[in-house]
């Protein structure tokens, strides 16, 4: 424990700041060639590609933004990178084919989906330990971490279900049945909603977590509408979806769920992030070896980034 | 783009724990065919991964020989024979012509889907249609991979089209008893034409027309056993949109 918080400092002395520049970052992961690409995002440059390793999807950053975790589908481990020097320090094992995770926002714990084990992993990054091995529904992809810490969210997508896992105990404390085929989750900042995105009942549902049961949903009418990544700006009372192959950044009312605004972006768009001060939105275009930075205030796509093949993940490091 | 809003506010929330096999319902499924086959292995299968739904929610899916069942997966071409008033048959093998009867359902692709993929195929390419199969074993995208994968773990071989074709069929039971709550086969004929759609893995969502067909994309198989596209062919229709799967054999109960 004292050997990484002096490693830590030590790091913080000898590089002073986050990265050179101190812009806020953007990593990107690419499924199709295995690397994470960095962008500077005050020049929306990339300024570094990461050699990863096979098919990295998921993407996360410790609480203290030293380092970026990377699932690695096909390595059943998460590479752990450091956000300074943009090198690979270890690969952890992560169990069975991860494809998604979330971190705990106070422990640092990664909460990893087995998607072909059917379980989530409890992992300590700091020494390797699984914590526990939860078994949840078939093909479970996408984890959320309340802000409280308190509660795991993973959806598990051939069984149409949202799996609740109490923290520490880690025992699932409820199962909720969403739309066919959910991909990621996300909570508000109290804790109290979950927003659940699911892709082929091409739905969005905000569940109340105290009840564990859907408050409301809304479901897209267009047959190619597939939504996948999500993201909650509550300053804005807006959530904003990405949906597959309909190319297009949904913007919906994050009580309501009621439709605001479709901002068109790339072919196969997948993962979303919202930048510094939720002002812009990084889409991965999947098809489009790109990424789309999105006005959200003008609801208007800037421009495309080129990264590397087939981007999925994204994350943002503020300095 | 619109978007329709759906509140639910006074229903019977569908909250789940896992719950002890002394708190789960069972539901009967009665299946005609043999389970040493691949139609029953997809079966066997469906019905697994049903129970790994179905457990959360209250109910436990066992096959049964009982032939009054009011839930049955059809594996020959009789299935028509069997369907009866007091029962909902999902048939796992191509329907016969005039198979449209009610409480009648197909997951595997008629003999009029396979008929326009193939002259789909000609058209394009100008050469004769391979194969037209429901499923490969070599499908990688929208979660087949993981499909093809818990078959081959189970049963150690490739996931045919037959088999793809009974696990639907259990998985389309467990869909409409799962979300409906209910296990009367009026109720469960009912969703399949109402709400229904089922996760087929072939990424979208697959829906019964008119004429209780699954509509699906399928695909093409050359002699050698391998994958070589996808129906209906996207150039048969003009342009870059999306498949229409309805361009694939009949919709209405006519000459199917």
């Amino acid at each position: 424990m004292y050997g990484r918080l002096i490693s830590i400092l030590i790091a913080s002395i000898l590089c002073g700041c986050a990265h050179p520049g101190a812009a806020p970052l953007l990593f990107v992961s690419n499924e199709g060639d295995g690397t994470v690409s960095v962008v500077d995002l005050d020049d929306r440059a990339v300024i570094a590609t990461i050699e990863a390793g096979t098919r990295p999807r998921g993407l996360g950053l410790s609480p203290d933004g030293t380092r970026l975790y990377v699932a690695l589908g096909t390595e059943d481990a998460i590479a752990v990178i450091d956000t300074q020097s943009f090198e690979v320090l270890e690969k952890l094992d992560a169990g069975s084919d991860p494809e998604a995770f979330a971190v705990h926002p106070q422990t640092g714990n990664l909460y990893v989906s087995n998607e072909d084990e059917g379980t989530a992993t409890a992992l300590d990054p700091a020494t390797g330990e699984k914590l526990a091995v939860i078994p949840v529904g078939i093909e479970p992809e996408g984890g959320a971490c309340s802000p409280t810490g308190d509660r795991v969210l993973v959806t598990a997508e051939s069984t149409s279900t949202l799996h609740v896992i109490s923290v520490p105990e880690h025992e699932e404390v409820g199962v909720i049945l969403v739309g066919a085929r959910p991909r990621e989750a996300a909570f508000s900042s109290d804790g109290k909603f979950a927003y659940v995105t699911s892709e082929i009942a091409s739905e969005v549902a905000r569940v109340d977590m105290t009840s564990l049961s859907i408050a409301q949903k809304a479901s897209f009418e267009a047959e190619n509408v597939k939504p996948k990544g999500i993201v909650l700006l509550e300053e804005r009372g807006e959530l904003y979806v990405t949906t597959g192959r309909a190319n297009s950044i949904e913007v919906l009312d994050a009580e309501t769920l009621e439709a605001r605004a479709s901002i068109g972006v790339g072919r196969r768009v997948w993962g979303l992030v919202a930048g510094p001060a939720g002002r812009m939105l990084y889409s991965a275009d999947g098809l489009d070896n790109a990424v789309s930075v999105v006005d959200i205030e003008a609801r208007e796509r800037l421009l495309q980034i080129p990264v590397g093949e087939r981007p999925w993940g994204l994350v943002v490091l503020e300095p | 783009m619109q978007i329709a809003l759906v509140r639910l506010i006074a229903l019977a929330f569908l909250l789940g724990r896992p719950l002890s096999a002394a708190e789960l319902e069972t539901v009967s499924i009665a299946f005609t065919g043999g389970l040493n086959s691949d139609v029953g292995r997809g079966v066997l299968l469906g019905l697994e991964e049903a129970n790994q739904m179905g457990r959360y929610f209250g109910f436990k899916f066992v096959l049964s020989e009982n032939p009054d069942a009011a839930l049955l997966i059809a594996a020959t071409g009789a299935g028509a024979d069997l369907a009866a008033s007091n029962r909902t048959v999902v048939s796992a093998v191509p329907a016969p012509r005039g198979a449209c009867r009610t409480g009648l359902f197909h997951v595997a692709p008629s003999h009029a889907m396979c008929r326009s993929a193939a002259e789909q195929w000609e058209r394009v390419h100008q050469t004769d249609a391979p194969a037209v199969e429901a499923w490969h074993s070599s499908l990688v995208r929208f979660a087949a991979r993981d499909l093809n994968g818990r078959y081959r773990k189970k049963f150690q071989a490739p996931m045919t089209g037959p088999a793809w074709a009974g696990w639907a069929a259990a998985r389309s039971f467990g869909e409409a008893v799962v979300r409906t709550r209910k296990t009367d086969s009026a109720a469960i004929a009912a969703y399949f034409l109402g709400e229904f759609a089922l996760d087929g893995q072939k990424g979208q969502p697959l829906r019964f027309r008119p004429n209780h067909q699954l509509r699906q994309p399928l695909y093409y198989v050359s002699d050698a056993g391998e994958l070589v596209g996808e129906a209906p062919q996207q150039s048969a229709q003009g342009g870059d949109g999306a498949r229409d799967p309805d361009s694939l054999g009949e919709t209405e109960c006519t000459a199917d």
